[in-house]
């Protein structure tokens, strides 16, 4: 077990409790990465088991994996830059979610990665091309889509990109 | 290491409710938006109302232009048709790299207005021929605002244009300098300042030099530059670079270093250098320190050529 293999330096652990109610436990000194948590264990809310009840599992668990592999003991940069690299190849749906995750617990840097992999899927897409990757449903009138299209006719040209991701 | 993950349950048991864009917060969708290259931003915004009403939010403006500064400038011009383009450096050496605005001046009949002066994202324009209005306009996202004026064309002779931004205040201001006709000189009557965010012009200090009107200024170090016309310096026929404080609002003659060149005859050209000087194709320039930078007017030979 983790606690068994660990230096003699005494380890505290958190508990965080996804919003579909499984319970994850990890480090402080990883967990602390989010400000959100470092507020709440600094405000003595640490002992018993930390809700977060804007976060399911499957997103928690890639954040949790993202704060481990981040915490700076164990991990070489480039080690972290390859971790990083696979990390936004994730599907736009999961980027999303960690992305609201990590704004929600205040982690920063993973909020810059997944804020830059969301416009990097953006770029240079015309309106059609994003509102196919992201789900939307255009909301203007085609009176308006139609003069939008003779004011800026280079916007909805070129690459016209199908794909999911 | 998941033997610290006290137990797992990895099974989704239905398919997330939240889809995309609509969970995320406000500050978010500006965060993904301002990281966007111009054009790419022109068409995020065409994807839904929403997004297009984003690209008016003063904080995105802001946001945006702090990143494209700083990742990839973007260059705006003009041409006859009286339409503003504008082309990413980022974009340069791919196909198809120049775009045009879409602009409120596009149905304006051509050569109405002119561009007087970019600096920050915002350019500000004269409808010269008309009335002498002055905007102070963003290209992307359209919103602009007309600046007060009251001097009618009749009584005006000549007038040198500035628009500025300062980067500790974090104020935008526009310098007007009007000079009224003698009968033999150009005289310089009324400097004016106006300060985006207010509501009128502002006198300043008496300008004690006739800035040549030819020439746009340029802006270092918080100053703003500009030649003057060529006139009596010091006992001879000579021209001179004049400084104007943003902040102070005052002007201030930069310490002359002489010229090879004719300043009577040539063309000269006030240009800041970012610290290195190609060795320049003409036959003279004049370099002069401002602060801890360059700043050079170029010389450029008469038409009929000149020597190297």
């Amino acid at each position: 077990m983790a606690e068994a293999s660990s230096s003699i330096t005494e380890k505290f652990f958190l508990t965080l409790k996804s919003s579909d109610g499984d319970e994850f436990v990890l480090e402080e000194s990883i967990a602390i990465q989010s400000i959100t948590i470092k507020n709440m264990v600094e405000d003595g809310c640490s002992s018993s088991v930390i809700p977060l009840s804007k976060v399911d599992t499957e997103t928690l668990i890639k954040v949790i994996e993202y704060m481990k592999m981040h915490s700076s003991t164990s991990s070489n940069e480039e080690e972290i830059e390859n971790f990083d690299k696979k990390f936004v190849s994730n599907s736009i749906n999961t980027i999303l979610n960690i992305l609201e995750a990590a704004n929600f617990l205040d982690i920063n840097n993973l909020l810059e990665l997944c804020a830059e992999a969301v416009a990097n899927r953006i770029k240079n897409k015309t309106p059609e091309a994003v509102r196919k990757i992201f789900n939307i449903t255009s909301d203007f009138t085609p009176e308006e889509e139609a003069e939008i299209r003779n004011e800026t006719p280079w916007a909805f040209e070129g690459n016209l990109d199908h794909s999911l991701d | 290491m998941d033997t610290e993950t006290n137990k797992q349950k990895c099974q989704s048991d239905e398919p997330p409710t939240r889809y995309g864009f609509d969970s995320l917060p406000h500050e978010i969708v500006l965060d993904i938006a301002s990281r966007l290259p111009i054009t790419s931003l022109v068409q995020f915004k065409f994807v839904r109302k929403s997004f297009y009403n984003l690209s008016h939010d003063p904080e995105l403006v802001n946001l945006h232009l702090s990143r494209a500064l700083k990742n990839d400038p973007c260059i705006i011009f003009q041409l006859d048709d009286n339409q503003l383009y504008f082309l990413e450096l980022s974009d340069l050496g791919m196909e198809k790299v120049v775009r045009k605005i879409s602009t409120l001046f596009s149905n304006f009949e051509p050569n109405l207005y002119e561009v007087i002066g970019s600096c920050h994202g915002l350019l500000c324009t004269c409808e010269c021929l008309i009335s002498d209005a002055l905007y102070v306009y963003n290209p992307f996202t359209g919103d602009y605002k007309q600046l007060p004026c009251y001097i009618t064309l009749y009584e005006k002779k000549e007038s040198v244009l500035g628009f500025r931004f300062h980067p500790i205040t974090k104020e935008y201001k526009v310098i007007k300098i009007i000079y009224y006709h003698d009968s033999r000189l150009f005289n310089v009557s009324k400097g004016e300042v106006f300060t985006l965010g207010g509501n009128s012009w502002r006198t300043i200090e008496k300008v004690d030099y006739l800035v040549d009107s030819d020439y746009q200024g340029i802006m270092l170090n918080r100053k703003m530059y500009w030649l003057t016309r060529f006139g009596e310096y010091y006992g001879s026929g000579d021209r001179l670079i004049v400084s104007f404080d943003l902040a102070d609002e005052v002007f201030a003659e930069v310490p002359k270093v002489d010229f090879n060149a004719d300043p009577r005859t040539d063309t000269f050209h006030l240009e800041v250098l970012g610290g290195s000087l190609d060795k320049p194709r003409i036959h003279e320039y004049h370099l002069a320190v401002l602060g801890d930078c360059f700043a050079v007017a170029i010389a450029l030979p008469p038409q009929k050529g000149g020597r190297i």
